[in-house]
This record gives structure tokens, C-alpha cells and sequence, in this order.
């Protein structure tokens, strides 16, 4: 066995220079502004600190309030965790209901991709503000629709119960971003599959189920880990349309943290609040990437039982 | 033309200095030191001094002629008007907030209601007690109504001047007082009456209330008026369960719960209470003279402006909502920052900016002024719009909010208890006890 330095030549060590000098925008913007940040707050948790005057320190006073002696942090936690858990498994189903639908030889498609895509690249702040006409008791659009019916509708967004719902609902208003993954990934099926499928006698529903689910597998998995992370994070639409109320009914993780960081000025107890949802995000993250080896399928992977 | 080969290290050079640019660019600017020099300048040069404020289209032409003369009679000083573009939002607290951290506020700036408690707390303000007694002339303190100096105060000292601020009166509609045969509200309209006139406004069609005869009065100045408190002199108690105090929560909750004669959450989901009034479906609802700017819009009624109305024990406190302007503690130029607040504060000041709008004046010399009091309102029924607000603030019946370091909190947990009371889904006295519960913790951490 023979030992010795490994030599780059001249011409690797250059590229490999080059490698890290087209990779340093990101690695420094990372370093400075990500990393170094989530650092400090770290610091910041075991911290009284208003930004306006020098920290101080408190042990583990804000961790024991948040994990013991704050409601809101749970209450916080709670409705957070629901509209996750509700909104993405509709919006992974409505997408790719639509996606679909959009996926067939029908004249004028490209038309009704961009009608589907187009509430996505509107500002939430003029969708929130939209969606509030939407909910409007007594002239707003669905209570006028249940009114044909003889139903009268609620108070979308003034009732505790109807709150959190109707931003669930609404949340349905950006499946148009998940439909162009669904249709790219539906348009990678090899079509020789489904003709195979087919030869041996599968009906519509059996090619969905084995054909098509199975291999756009990956692109769910990606979007419910996306979803996920952005669902955990909701902020606009809650502090537009209902301010957390009423009765903290959508007081949403990020809205609080908010509150304590900007309103109420406490750092410290506001970066213990977001280490909180970053570890609940990772948690649910690794649960999820932990089941993708039951249930997602890669192209020429073998699974072995 | 011949072409220059753009080689590897072409490209590496280029990046190296772009990105070393970038990080130049990113270098925060150094902090200033409090009341320190200004580094060497010639003489004649003049001192920049920058005041915040909000701003919007109609704020920056308001400041717009105050600047100009402030810049002729200062011809030393450049007084900069450097409006943060957030309009009066949460918007512009989070960037005072962050400009004051990272050391480059403006010197001169303005606090929103709910923030000058917390940021005083924190000691972010130049006390300006000396730098008053130095420019009496330019101060004019004794021309400031005593409410709003008094909210001008933390912990004694002198934070602020007040460049502008108005009590709270009630706007009312006047055809539909008529409409319904009733009294309009005076100096002497009492809780009773406004239910009263508001029971006989109230109109529904479809099961559905199309009109209410009254707003949702503000909690403040009904506790107040009540003879309640919201907490104890020294700040460490809160009061909002004594019997005053859940004795205004009831009438406020009967209104809409017992009475059906103020919108309820649901309704107002649907449209705000200045939108209600100014569509022509709400008899009353408190607000500043300020709201003159949404009500001029209104073309097919008449209106006008009264004081609150009292307790049924006769007595009246409304909250003075003001303008603060103070100066950063972290100023290299205290006295020309002192001089610029002074100047926006001055009746000068605020007539070359107030004039143009519908603020209040925090002098008492210019309400008497022709452009205030002879103010002509084109739909208004009387001049009632030029006397109540200033009369409320003479009569000593207007205070503004005595400023705590954690205001905001106690706000937001008044503001989250209210929600059970307008929706009736807890009686005022136990809305009373959690708020009182809640902010006794806040008090106490």
C-alpha cells in the first residue's frame, strides 16, 4: 500500500477555485445572513433584549415561559398545526385534480394553465384583501350563494369556528404554483407505461393508481415537504384578514412570534419562538423524508422486501 | 471590430471586485455618538438635521411648506424631511425600530400611539427639558393645552412636544337623527339618550339590521367616563375589574348583544364603522376631527360632531390621541434636532401644515385662529366640527393614554379579551376579570 500527498494539477486546482469562487455568493450570503443570524438568536434566547438596549441575560427563563407558561405558544401551535395538516393535503389534491384535467388534448389548454396559474402571482396582501369580499356575511359571494339555497351563511371570519377554515379555504387560491409541478411530472410518465397498462386490460382508474401515482411520487413528495414548511410559516393572510382573532381562533405561530419580536420588542423570548417552530419544521420534515422510503418511487429504483 | 477574449481569469478578477464592492456597499454606517461632534467641517457649513414621520401624498405636502420656511428661518440648518413611506401602519414601527438599533435613526422623528411608552422605557428619547428651558421663545409651552404636554412625560422627564393631537368626539348623522325624531347629541347627552336616539335609528329589512343607530364606543374613555381606571397610578395593577370599570363593559356589550343597536363582529367583518357612517347606515361613532378627511367624501347627508357623551353619573373622559416628536438620544445635534421639533411643534408650524388638512392643534392659540374657527364644512349642520374638539380639551375632559413600557401588550390583550364581549360570548363582569387577570401577569413578568 503505498501512501504519498495528493497532487491537484494545475488545471484542477484552478477549477476547483473557480467552483468555490462561483459557489461563494451563495455560501457567503448563507454564512452572513442565515447562518449567522440564526446564531445570534440562539444567543438572544437565553436573553432579555429589546434591540434598543444591551441584552440580558435570563438562563432559561424564556425557554421554561414558552414551554410551560405561555397559552398563546400553544394555542399558536395548535391552530398552526391544523391549517398544515388540513390545507396541504387538499391543495396536494385540488392540484393535482386540476393538474389532470390539464393534462388532457383539449383545445385552448394553454389558456386554462394560465387562468389556473394566475392567482399565484398575485401579492397576498390583494388576495387577502379579496378573499375578505369573498367572506363577507351579508353581500359577500358564498353567503349569497347559500342564500339561493335557503342556507345563511355565517360570519366567515368574525365566528371562532368559521375563522380558521375560511383561511384554509383560501389557501386553495395558490394551488395554481403546484399545478405546473404536477403537470411536469405527469408529462415525464412514458407514455409507452400507460399503453402497456393498457394492453393488459387496465381501466382508467387502475392506470391512475398504479401508473401515474406511483411515478409522480416524487414530485408529491416534494411538494408536501414544501408545503409543509410554507403552511407552518403562514403570516399575511392572518394578519389582513383577521389579526390572529377573533378569540386567537387564527392566532398563527408566525403572527405571534411576530408580536413578541416587533410589537412587544422581546428578542428573546421572540427567537425562542422561532428555534421552537424550526425544530417543529425539521420534525415534521425528517418524519416525512423518513416515510418517502414506504411510499415514494424513483425511476429504475428496485425495492427490495 | 475585432473581439476581446473574456478569459477564466477575466472573469475571477471581475468577480472579485464585484463582490468586494458588494461587501463595501453592505458595511453598516458607523454608529453616532451621543452629543458628539460632528467631525471636522468648515464653519459655514451647515448642519443637516433629518425628521421621520410616516409620510403619504397628502403628509408630504403638508410638511412640504413647513420645511421651506423652516430652512428660510434656520438658514444654518438644512432640516431634512425624510418621510419613511409606510404611511401610518405597523410598517413604520418595525423601521424606526430598526433604524434606532442600528444606529441610524433620523434625529428627529415621530412615535405612533402604542410605541412611545416602550420606546421611552428604553431611553431612545433626548430629554428635552434643558433644551426647553434654553429656547423658551421658540417652545412656547405655556401655549400647549396642559393634556397634551402632560403625555409629553415619562418617568418626569420632557420626551416630547406634541405637534399635533385632538380628543375623541362622536360623529353624528343628522338626517337620521331627524328621521327618527330625535334629539341631536350635546354637552349633555348621556349614555341613556344615545341608546335612546340609537334604538330609534336602528333599522332592519330581511332580518337583517341595514342601519344602526350607534358605533362601538372606544373602551378607553367609557371606562374613564365611568370614573374607572385601566391600571393603578404607579403602572403595577390593573383596575379594569372594579365596578366602574365593568360597569361601562356592560353598556358597551348591551349595545350590540341586549339592544341590537351597534354593528356586531360579523357586520363590521363586512364594513368598517367610518365606511358605515360614511355609506349613510350608522347613526354615530367616535372619532377625531381628523376623520374629517373620510367624512368630506359624503354628499347626501349632513353631519356634525359632538362631545362624547357622559356616563350616566354625568361625567365625561375622552382619550386624547397626539402626535409626538421627539428627538434620538443618539443625536450629534441636539440643539438644532431641538430646533427642528420646536419649529414642527410651533403654531406656526403646525398652521402652515394643519390648514391644509383636518388634524388638531396641540396650541391653544390656534383654534381661536380664523382658518380653525371659522372652518366651513360643506355638509356639516353646524360649526359644532370647529368647537367641541378644543372645548373638550379646555373643559379638562380629554387625557391621552398615560404612556407604559408595555403598552402594546396590555393593548393587544385588551384588544383580544374585547372579542367576547362584543360577541357576547362571555358576560362584561368575567371579559373584565380575564383582562384584568392577564394583564396583572403582564405587569408582574
Amino acid at each position: 500500500m503505498t501512501t504519498g500527498v495528493y497532487r491537484l494539477s494545475p488545471m484542477r486546482r484552478n477549477e476547483e477555485l473557480a467552483g468555490w469562487l462561483f459557489a461563494s455568493p451563495w455560501i457567503l450570503g448563507f454564512l452572513l445572513f442565515t447562518a449567522g443570524p440564526m446564531l445570534i438568536s440562539a444567543g438572544f434566547a437565553f436573553a432579555e433584549y429589546n434591540l434598543l438596549q444591551p441584552a440580558q441575560w435570563v438562563g432559561t427563563a424564556n425557554i421554561e415561559k414558552a414551554l410551560s407558561g405561555d397559552p398563546l405558544v400553544w394555542q399558536s401551535l395548535k391552530v398552526t398545526t391544523i391549517y398544515a395538516f388540513v390545507s396541504v393535503p387538499l391543495q396536494i389534491v385540488f392540484g393535482l385534480i386540476i393538474a389532470l384535467l390539464l393534462n388532457t388534448n383539449i383545445r385552448g389548454l394553454q389558456y386554462y394553465r394560465t387562468i389556473y396559474y394566475l392567482p399565484s402571482v398575485l401579492s397576498g396582501v390583494a388576495v387577502a384583501l379579496l378573499w375578505r369580499w369573498i367572506y363577507a356575511p351579508n353581500y359577500g359571494l358564498i353567503n349569497a350563494l347559500l342564500a339561493g339555497f335557503g342556507i345563511q351563511g355565517p360570519g366567515w371570519l368574525s365566528d371562532a369556528r368559521w375563522a380558521l377554515p375560511s383561511l384554509i379555504g383560501m389557501s386553495l387560491w395558490h394551488v395554481g404554483g403546484g399545478i405546473v409541478i404536477y403537470l411536469a411530472g405527469l408529462q415525464g410518465v412514458p407514455t409507452e407505461i400507460y399503453e402497456a397498462a393498457e394492453v393488459d386490460g387496465a381501466g382508467w382508474l387502475t392506470r391512475f393508481w398504479n401508473v401515474t401515482i406511483p411515478l409522480i411520487t416524487p414530485v408529491l413528495f416534494y411538494q408536501l415537504i414544501i408545503g409543509i414548511i410554507t403552511a407552518l410559516q403562514v403570516f399575511t393572510q392572518a394578519l389582513i384578514m383577521t389579526n390572529g382573532g377573533p378569540h386567537d381562533s387564527t392566532l398563527f405561530f408566525v403572527l405571534y412570534l411576530y408580536r413578541n419580536a416587533f410589537q412587544f420588542f422581546k428578542m428573546g423570548y421572540a427567537s425562542v419562538l422561532a428555534w421552537i417552530l424550526f425544530f417543529y419544521i425539521l420534525l415534521l420534515t425528517l418524519l416525512v423524508y423518513r416515510s418517502s422510503s414506504v411510499w415514494v418511487f424513483y425511476s429504475g429504483e428496485v425495492k427490495r422486501s | 471590430m475585432q473581439r476581446q477574449p473574456f478569459s477564466r481569469r477575466h472573469f475571477l478578477q471581475l468577480s472579485a471586485v464585484t463582490a468586494a464592492g458588494l461587501m463595501a456597499a453592505c458595511a453598516p454606517v458607523p454608529a453616532a455618538q451621543p452629543g458628539g461632534e460632528a467631525g471636522p467641517s468648515a464653519p459655514q457649513e451647515k448642519v443637516a438635521v433629518t425628521f421621520m414621520v410616516p409620510g403619504s401624498a397628502q403628509e408630504d405636502a403638508d410638511f412640504a411648506p413647513v420645511f421651506e420656511e423652516f430652512n428660510k428661518r434656520y438658514p444654518e440648518i438644512d432640516g431634512q424631511y425624510t418621510p419613511a413611506g409606510t404611511g401610518y401602519t405597523p410598517q413604520y414601527d418595525d423601521k424606526l425600530l430598526t433604524m434606532l438599533a442600528g444606529g441610524t435613526a433620523p434625529d428627529v422623528f415621530k412615535t405612533q400611539f402604542g410605541k412611545f411608552g416602550a420606546f421611552a422605557a428604553s431611553d431612545v428619547y433626548l430629554p428635552m427639558d434643558d433644551l426647553a428651558a434654553k429656547y423658551v421663545e421658540e417652545t412656547a409651552f405655556d401655549d400647549f393645552f396642559d393634556a397634551h404636554v402632560e403625555a409629553c412625560y415619562f418617568d418626569g422627564k420632557l420626551l416630547a412636544l406634541p405637534n399635533d393631537g385632538a380628543p375623541e368626539g362622536i360623529w353624528y348623522n343628522v338626517d337620521l337623527y331627524d328621521d327618527a325624531g330625535q334629539p341631536y347629541p350635546t354637552w349633555d347627552t348621556t349614555w341613556d339618550n344615545m341608546l335612546e336616539a340609537a334604538t330609534a335609528i336602528t333599522k332592519q329589512e330581511n332580518n337583517i339590521t341595514v342601519q344602526h343607530g350607534i358605533g362601538h364606543p372606544f373602551w378607553l374613555e367609557t371606562v374613564w367616563s365611568n370614573g374607572g381606571e385601566v391600571l393603578s397610578e404607579d403602572g403595577t395593577k390593573c383596575l379594569l375589574d372594579s365596578p366602574e370599570a365593568v360597569e361601562a363593559l356592560t353598556w358597551m356589550q348591551d349595545l350590540v348583544i341586549t339592544h341590537g343597536v351597534a354593528p356586531g363582529p360579523e357586520a363590521l367583518s363586512e364594513l368598517g364603522m367610518t365606511d358605515r357612517f360614511t355609506s349613510g347606515r350608522l347613526g354615530s361613532f367616535w372619532a377625531v376631527r381628523g376623520s374629517l378627511g373620510a367624512l368630506r367624501t359624503i354628499e347626501g347627508f349632513s353631519f356634525d360632531a359632538a362631545p362624547i357623551p357622559t356616563s350616566n353619573k354625568g361625567t365625561r373622559l375622552t382619550r386624547l390621541l397626539i402626535g409626538w416628536t421627539s428627538v434620538w438620544n443618539q443625536t450629534k445635534h441636539p440643539d438644532e434636532a431641538y430646533l427642528l421639533a420646536a419649529w414642527v411643534a410651533s403654531p406656526e408650524g403646525q398652521r402652515l401644515r394643519i390648514s391644509r388638512g383636518f388634524a388638531h392643534p396641540s396650541r391653544k392659540s390656534l383654534v381661536d385662529q380664523d382658518w380653525y374657527a371659522k372652518y366651513e364644512c360643506p355638509m356639516c349642520n353646524s360649526f359644532a366640527v370647529n368647537t367641541v374638539f378644543p372645548e373638550m380639551l379646555l373643559r379638562g375632559e380629554a387625557r391621552a393614554w398615560p404612556s407604559h413600557a408595555k403598552e402594546a401588550e396590555i393593548f393587544q390583550t385588551i384588544n383580544t379579551n374585547l372579542d367576547s364581549l362584543w360577541d357576547g360570548s362571555k358576560p362584561a363582569e368575567q371579559v373584565a376579570v380575564d383582562m384584568t387577570t392577564a394583564i396583572n401577569g403582564i405587569l408582574q413578568e
